[in-house]
């Protein structure tokens, strides 16, 4: 019966219950919707830059990394492949030149990383062919095609079958150049990978530079939990003159972002729930303060003083369940009702890789943790109300 | 047979400060099945020698032995228990709990003695048909008259069966025909059931159906007389 009374006690004062609740609806409602909404721009990103830019595995020659000069390319990369083709988990390996060029139109020039491929591996790995927005992918038929992004198409004043100019370093140390003609024009969500990256045939590359091997291997893994795993087998199966690396080696920078949109998340939850913890703990100084007599008669009929801080945690983990699970399911309404409208953000976040629209998805990790911070934060936030009660002499609190 | 001993108990509030005396070395003794009234203008200390009787309160010096228990050096836990299983309390306010029903209200204290619901229904029900108000178990307190009220209140202070029922000014809020009702049903408690009722009033009517009187002043006895 101390859950009914807990419960009924709640409804006492309908207004500043409802107040709290409504508080409490508003608050989590809006800490599911933001977290999930930052955790999704995060994984959108995150995603996007796997699945165009470096896959979820690389492997390089040791030293590539830090210094990508034109020759550290990886030996015998076939037996490598055909070793690695052997792993488990492994969906897709495919080779790729990765060298710095200049490309130019006949009115600009730019500085870029050019990416020689082979179109059928890449086109498993890579989804940069969806981002194309004219033209066609790489393939075999074409003569000397190469993709650019339509920031370089603007600024070299290239359509499609333009020809340009690409210069690179080769193989033997000497400056070589070589025409290719605009097959497709990009556009992806990061603006300094379309303003940075041109893409070409590995053998086109191959013959223009006499680079035969690739620089890199990007790894395709079946599914994203078994990158660890899939890593230390390649690891294990290579000598010291490989590098491996995953993808938050790769790209620090969004491992980084990641990490920070899940500490704003944490902090934007905690604030919204300290804010509503100390609301509640304002609200049970009340009902403990209005309520002394009624605790102190409680107390002389024969209640433990235990049962009281008992029932006066029940009475404010009912109030902030109710806030909360109404907030919940309004956040998870809201996401779904997001996640197929999408949410316009800004045009102008490409720097940052973050596209203009978001689709917030649900995760149910973050629906856990807010249950989870908002259950410990209650028992403590009520704690201190209901140890007051504790204090309550029943002779005193039957006085007036 | 004695059942309740009081060895010179005195109660000192504020003792570091300017102390006030509310009971003044007291030295009384209740006999089982005793219908006490303790009488005495406000302020004499009536409330506080029944808190200290009932086990909400410990006096500064002396000794209160209950069935040869000494409950004023009982641990806070056990004296709980001890109030819980021996003794009903009836307040002047009545004291109810405004968001329970009459049956809810008198159940209560049986599930803080960890009865079952059926039990707990079944006893409530049986008392507060037997005090007139079966027709009125499901009303909160809030839509009872003051005679109905305290009536729930006795109800409750007997639905755990105890010894004792200590009771502070129960008529106190009430009119002259609810006294009347109330004051019938405890004289006929402590007939049939044999329960020790010790109360404190200063309404001479309640006065006038006590088998045994105290009066008290200034925290002390001054007259203890019983009525033929």
């Amino acid at each position: 019966m101390t859950s009914k009374l807990a419960w009924k006690n709640i409804w006492r004062n309908k207004t500043r219950s409802f107040v709290f609740i409504a508080a409490a609806t508003i608050g989590f409602a809006m800490a599911l919707f933001t977290l999930n909404s930052m955790k999704s721009i995060a994984e959108q990103r995150l995603s996007d830059a796997i699945n165009i830019q470096t896959s979820f595995i690389q492997v390089h020659k040791k030293g590539f990394m830090d210094d990508k000069e034109i020759t550290f390319t990886i030996p015998q990369s076939e037996q490598v492949i055909s070793k690695l083709k052997s792993i488990a988990g492994i969906h897709t390996i495919a080779k790729r030149i990765s060298a710095n060029a200049v490309v130019a139109s006949p009115e600009n020039n730019i500085a870029c990383e050019i990416k020689g491929i082979v179109p059928n591996e890449e086109n498993q790995i890579s989804v940069l062919k969806d981002f194309l927005i004219e033209g066609e992918a790489l393939n075999e038929e074409q003569t000397l095609p190469i993709l650019v992004s339509k920031r370089t198409a603007e600024k070299l004043k290239l359509k499609l079958e333009s020809k340009v100019i690409v210069t690179l370093k080769s193989a033997g140390g000497e400056i070589v150049g070589g025409a290719f003609r605009v097959a497709g024009i990009f556009v992806t969500p990061s603006t300094p990978y379309d303003e940075g990256t041109v893409i070409a045939r590995f053998n086109d590359l191959k013959e223009l530079s006499g680079i035969v091997e690739p620089h890199e291997l990007a790894i395709k893994v079946e599914d994203p939990s078994i990158i660890a795993d899939v890593m230390t087998a390649i690891t294990s199966s290579l000598s010291s003159d490989y590098e491996v690396s995953d993808w938050k080696y790769l790209l620090p920078e969004l491992f980084a972002f990641d990490g920070f949109i899940n500490m704003v998340g944490v902090l934007f939850t905690i604030i919204i729930i300290l804010g509503l913890g100390f609301s509640l703990m304002n609200t049970m100084n009340m009902i403990v303060q209005e309520r002394t007599k009624e605790i102190g008669m409680l107390r002389a009929i024969g209640q433990g003083k235990w049962s009281v801080f008992n029932m006066l945690l029940k009475e404010s983990g009912l109030m902030m369940m109710v806030g909360a699970s109404t907030g919940i399911l309004l956040g998870l309404v809201f996401i779904s009702l997001a996640s197929e409208s999408g949410i316009r953000i800004s045009d102008d976040l490409g720097f940052l890789g973050i596209r203009p629209i978001i689709y917030p998805k649900i995760n149910m990790s973050l629906v856990v943790m807010i249950v989870i911070m908002a259950t410990m934060l209650t028992v403590v936030i009520s704690a201190l109300p209901a140890t007051k009660a504790l204090r309550i002499k029943a002779n005193e609190a039957l006085k007036d | 047979m004695r059942v309740i001993e009081l060895k010179n108990i005195s109660k000192v509030y504020n003792p570091k400060g300017i102390a006030v005396n509310a009971v003044n070395n007291v030295s009384l003794s209740f006999n089982q099945g005793e219908f006490t009234a303790i009488v005495g203008a406000s302020g004499s200390g009536k409330t506080t020698l029944l808190n200290m009787i009932g086990g909400i309160d410990t006096p500064t010096n002396g000794e209160v032995i209950i069935e040869n228990q000494k409950v004023n050096t009982l641990s806070e836990s056990k004296l709980t228990t001890f109030r819980r299983d021996n003794i009903g309390f009836i307040f002047q306010q009545y004291n109810l709990l405004p968001v329970l029903t009459a049956i809810e209200n008198v159940e209560f204290i049986l599930e803080l003695q960890g009865k079952q619901k059926r039990e707990r229904e079944q006893r409530a029900k049986e008392l507060l048909i037997a005090i007139g108000l079966g027709d009125k178990l499901n009303e909160r307190p809030g839509k009872l008259s003051g005679g109905q009220q305290q009536r729930v209140a006795v109800a409750r202070a007997l639905a755990h069966k105890p010894k004792f029922i200590i009771a502070d000014e129960p008529t106190a809020n009430l009119d002259s025909k609810s006294t009347s009702d109330l004051l019938e049903m405890m004289l006929s408690l402590n007939q049939k059931e044999g329960i020790t009722f010790i109360f404190s009033t200063h309404d001479n009517r309640v006065v006038e159906k006590a088998k045994r009187v105290i009066v008290f002043e200034d925290g002390r006895v001054i007259e203890d007389t019983v009525n033929s």
